[in-house]
């Protein structure tokens, strides 16, 4: 029998898509209502078909709706929630929003405002850690003011070096930049796009490495002092900074190297005060490990960790959030055989993935042993343009990496969309799992770039 | 003066319905049948077709099961055979309940324009309690007139109907919860002759 609840009995799923249906799944799985808020373009979606219960928040836009917070907190309050899911993305990270749930008597599925605040700025999250004794990489110290700033940090940071937004998130915003002569106009431009995408142009800068690996560890921390690492998982398979493929445990990772990340980890959360479900990125390079950042919410690749461990990492965050202690502890959350995720877009790899919103009339998902699917589509079903193009995550899991490599290529091999212009990252993937490099688990975040792949 | 039938599982006296706390919204789950929303639906129906009147407003509430029915005055036409009940539910839609149409059958109608929230919170039919409302049945507005408000989170957004037309239903009762484009009200256009 599942340990009680607390009070909790409703939650509130302030999010669409594949996330908003693993979120009233999990609800399913342990006993609890799910009311889900939808936009106008999410009307007929899986989610808000299986919820218990479903409120109209706004229009298609998100701004109007899934990041509109009057919107979303009225909804929950009127749908007798006692907890608020902002799934990935949208408000998950913004801690004025956790706020505003708290004030209203609502839990906030996530870590405390005030301590999503201090990790959720990127900047400020770096000085938390390199105080913590984590190792970081050279960077400015905080967000960098202005254009004078700029040029005294590179000096001392040297090239080439990233600019990235201090409220950013998700790999967006992000300006790589080579030398002297690049630093002024990249600066200006990671400024507009920071302002542009979360609100709020303030940067900072850091070295960049050219071919690390990226490698987090995934967190979960109750209220009662409990924290476990479950794991690291190696993304470092990207497209603009954008996970395509991720896996766990890392390929080729030395275990003092996974345990070091893991101890890192569990520092983070001890010094930050952190509870619920949380990631620690990081970048590998030999045996060089640098931390990079913190994602205080349930990540896209998720299941990855789920699949290696046994674990329901979403009823863990619920569990945590009713004030129960974790569920998942000792040996036998220890990872177990080799997972992998391939994350397939309606976006069309020949054409610069543009994104491929349409109507879908034929879908076969793939299936078998060991092979989970999480997707929200359907046939019949209308992918927006208003959101981003995730359109299915194929997972699977096997005892070791050449098993389960072999299995992702049926599991690939099997998927098939389709529907008038839509087309799908899968052709690029099947390429991807097929490569000598990627088979041997020796590549780094350059994977794809190095091949003249998804430019 | 109008008269109110409240119809209820514990058979209590006909009650106002006043500004208070917001009700929460109706729904299936929590222990209640989710096919019963349909049967109140059903027990509304009858209620127009038996007393051949044509009801003004009608609210229904799914948790403890009651029904709200405002008729019209004496004298109003009456209901035709065809007339129909909405059956959208307000606030949230429950997991089994029919999506809504709208449809409106039975007296020829004019050009029909649904005043739908602007957002999903609270809609109040007058400016403060206690107030005249905005807007009645049979009244005629203006294009850009003020017919209520929709507060969400201490926002008090008004509505307004887009074009000129009479009120021929008010849909919600006043400090009832609203979804986002939720029908409000029904408004009648005149011909521009």
């Amino acid at each position: 029998m599942s340990a009680p609840l607390g009070d909790l009995r409703t939650v509130f799923v302030a999010n669409r898509g594949e996330i908003a249906l693993r979120v009233v799944r999990a609800c399913r799985d342990l006993g609890l209502r799910s009311v889900v808020g939808y936009s106008s373009a999410d009307a007929g979606s899986a989610a808000v078909r299986l919820a218990d219960a479903s409120v109209r928040i706004g229009p298609a836009p998100s701004r109007f709706s899934y990041s509109y917070a009057p919107a979303i907190v009225e909804a929950a309050l009127g749908s007798g929630a006692q907890a608020v899911h902002p799934g990935y993305g949208f408000l998950s990270e913004d801690p004025d929003f956790a706020e505003i749930c708290v004030k209203n008597g609502l839990v906030f599925v996530g870590p405390d405002p005030r301590v999503m605040a201090r990790l959720g700025d990127k900047a400020l999250a770096r000085q938390v850690m390199a105080e913590a004794g984590v190792p970081v990489l050279p960077g400015s110290s905080g967000p960098v003011a202005d254009e004078r700033q700029a040029l005294a940090e590179a000096r001392r940071i040297g090239f080439p070096l990233i600019i990235k937004a201090a409220a950013g998130g998700g790999g967006r915003g992000m300006t790589v930049v080579r030398d002297m002569d690049e630093l002024l106009q990249g600066f200006r431009g990671a400024r507009a796009a920071a302002r542009e995408f979360f609100g709020d142009e303030r940067v900072y800068m850091e070295r960049f490495l050219d071919r690390p690996r990226h490698i987090e560890v995934q967190v979960v921390a109750d209220e009662h002092g409990s924290a476990v690492a479950l794991g690291e998982r190696d993304c470092s398979v990207q497209r603009r900074h954008q996970k395509l493929v991720e896996e766990s445990p890392g390929p080729n990772l030395p275990r003092e190297t996974a345990c070091r990340l893991e101890d890192y980890a569990l520092r983070g959360v001890r010094t930050a005060g952190y509870t619920g479900a949380g990631t620690f990125e990081f970048l590998v390079q030999g045996d060089e490990v640098a931390f990079i950042e913190v994602n205080c919410r349930i990540q896209v690749e998720h299941p990855v960790t789920e699949m290696v461990t046994g674990t329901d990492l979403v009823a863990e965050q619920l569990r945590v959030a009713s004030g129960a202690r974790l569920s998942v502890a000792g040996p036998d959350s220890r990872p177990r055989g080799v997972a992998l995720e391939c994350r397939v877009n309606a976006e069309d790899p020949d054409r610069g993935f543009v994104p491929c919103p349409g109507r879908i009339t034929g879908l076969t998902l793939p299936g078998g042993p060991f092979v989970r699917v999480d997707s929200h589509a359907g046939v019949g079903d209308t992918l927006p343009p208003d959101y981003d193009s995730l359109l299915a995550k194929v997972i699977v899991w096997a005892p070791d990496r050449e098993q389960a490599v072999r299995r992702m290529e049926r599991a690939l091999m099997e998927f098939s969309v389709e529907g008038p212009g839509i087309r799908t990252t899968v052709p690029l993937l099947r390429k991807v799992v097929a490569d000598p490099l990627f088979r041997k688990g020796e590549f780094s975040t350059s994977f794809l770039t190095d091949r003249g792949w998804g430019a | 003066m109008t008269e109110t039938t409240e119809h209820n599982g514990k058979g209590r006296g006909a009650q106002g319905r006043g500004r208070g706390t917001p009700e929460p919204f109706a729904d299936g789950a929590d222990g209640t049948d989710p096919r019963t929303l349909d049967e109140l639906y059903r027990v509304v129906e009858g209620l127009v077709r038996v007393s051949g009147r044509s009801p003004k407003h009608v609210s229904v509430r799914l948790a403890d099961a009651s029904i709200d029915v405002e008729w019209e005055q004496e004298g109003a036409p009456a209901a035709g055979p065809g007339t129909a009940v909405p059956d959208a539910p307000a606030g949230v839609r429950s997991a089994d309940a029919p999506a809504s149409d709208g449809d409106e059958q039975g007296a020829p109608v004019k050009d029909a324009l649904t005043i739908t929230s602007p957002l999903v919170g609270t809609f109040y039919h007058s400016p403060e309690p206690g107030a005249h409302p905005f807007v009645s049945v049979g009244q005629d507005v203006d294009a850009g007139q003020q017919v209520g408000i929709v507060e969400a989170m201490k926002l008090l957004i008004p509505v307004v109907s887009e074009r000129a037309g009479r009120v021929t239903r008010v849909l919600v009762s006043n400090a009832e919860r609203v979804e986002y484009d939720q029908p409000l009200l029904l408004l009648e256009q005149e011909d521009t002759a």
